[in-house]
């Protein structure tokens, strides 16, 4: 159940910033655990943290997958932090700044080739001029428009 | 003489003067006492006259005996002076010959003296000439000596040594020629790579400028969605090539 339930969530990280705030609301998040515990955690953290991370707080608690066991909240936000962390991460390269659909396209695309989920790690390079560049495994794949160029001009 | 006896008349007259006047005193002396004979104003006049007459005549006289005695003593004495100038200037004429016959000696030694000096100075340069002379010719002889020996070692040395710089100087030729043949040769293949190299790099720079101007141009170009379909374009390359 805790498995699905932080499958669920990663969907929503698609990038290595999309990681480094989640990670820092679950931060914030477990300061708040192991205060007035007779409320709950979605009331001590309102406000403090994103709407949506809120909300989905509330609905572990919906759920009682989070209840008034500070123990047990600290384990779970614990567990939420390994499971995020041991996604493999891909760096790619594009020459322009990509929008968020086009990224969900990107993230499907190696999801569903490498048969696992992938959070990438963006990095906008002009000089690559169109298509893309990226490492995986410790080995990089340049589909670069440059590299065509190069190729076509320079043989 | 004559200014003796003049001299004994005036004395005379002196003396009846005297007579005279103590007569004269005495008869006043007595004729307080005692009658006098009086003598005439005229007789006393007269003889008043005489007297001076006389003393006159008798001064004049001495004058002349004492003017004749002074020419006299005059005479005698330039005499006198005239012997001494005279034997003065025998005396001056005297010294003077001696001092021209000392400065005649004088000079005859000195000559005497110049004369030897010039023959012992002669006398030493002929012998230091002589002795020079035979010093010059030792000295020439083992110089001449020296010279001709050194020579010839000279001679013997670089009659070998021609011969050795012959046999390594036509070595060295004979190396240097190869290695010019062989710089030659290698210049020449390094002039040739250098000009591939050059042609090279200026067609990789032509192209490096190329590349560069068309992926400036893409890069202007291409808008968002072409982008986006160039890189799903890519991944599906990608996937073909690596078969994920």
């Amino acid at each position: 159940m805790e498995g699905e339930i932080f499958e669920e969530f990663s969907k929503k990280i698609l990038t290595k910033q999309d990681l480094a705030f989640c990670l820092d609301e679950i931060g914030t998040v477990e300061k708040f655990v192991f205060q007035k515990i007779e409320l709950p955690l979605s009331e001590k953290v309102k406000g403090k943290i994103s709407e949506d991370f809120l909300i989905f707080i509330q609905e572990l608690e919906r759920k009682n997958l989070i209840s008034k066991n500070p123990e047990r909240n600290k384990k779970f936000f614990e567990n939420l932090k390994k499971y995020l962390l041991k996604i493999p991460q891909m760096k790619i390269e594009i020459a322009f700044e990509p929008k968020r659909n086009f990224l969900k396209k990107v993230l499907g695309f190696f999801e569903k080739n490498f048969q696992q989920k992938v959070i990438l790690d963006v990095r906008v390079n002009p000089e690559i001029v169109g298509g893309i560049v990226f490492e995986f495994g410790g080995k990089i794949f340049d589909f670069s428009l440059s590299k065509k160029i190069e190729k076509m001009i320079l043989g | 003489m004559i200014a003796i006896y003049a001299l004994s008349s005036l004395s005379l007259l002196l003396f009846v003067l005297v007579v005279f006047l103590i007569f004269k005193k005495e008869k006043k002396e007595t004729l307080k006492n005692t009658l006098t004979l009086e003598i005439s104003e005229t007789f006393r006049k007269t003889i008043e006259g005489l007297i001076v007459e006389e003393v006159r005549r008798n001064l004049l006289l001495l004058r002349g005996e004492i003017e004749k005695e002074q020419r006299k003593i005059t005479d005698e004495y330039k005499k006198v002076f005239e012997e001494l100038t005279k034997e003065l200037q025998q005396q001056k004429e005297g010294i003077k010959t001696q001092t021209l016959n000392f400065v005649q000696r004088l000079k005859e030694q000195t000559n005497e003296i110049e004369k030897i000096t010039q023959e012992t100075q002669n006398k030493i340069l002929a012998q230091t000439k002589e002795k020079t002379e035979k010093l010059n010719k030792n000295l020439e002889r083992i110089f001449a000596e020296t010279q001709n020996q050194f020579l010839k070692q000279v001679k013997e040395k670089s009659e070998i040594l021609g011969k050795n710089l012959e046999k390594k100087f036509a070595e060295i030729l004979r190396k240097f020629q190869e290695d010019l043949k062989a710089e030659l040769e290698r210049s020449k293949i390094e002039v040739e790579n250098y000009k591939k190299e050059k042609i090279k790099e200026i067609n990789k720079k032509f192209y490096s400028v190329l590349s560069k101007i068309t992926k400036e141009v893409l890069r202007k170009t291409i808008d968002l969605s072409t982008h986006e379909r160039l890189v799903m374009t890519a991944l599906e390359k990608a996937k073909e090539e690596l078969s994920f």
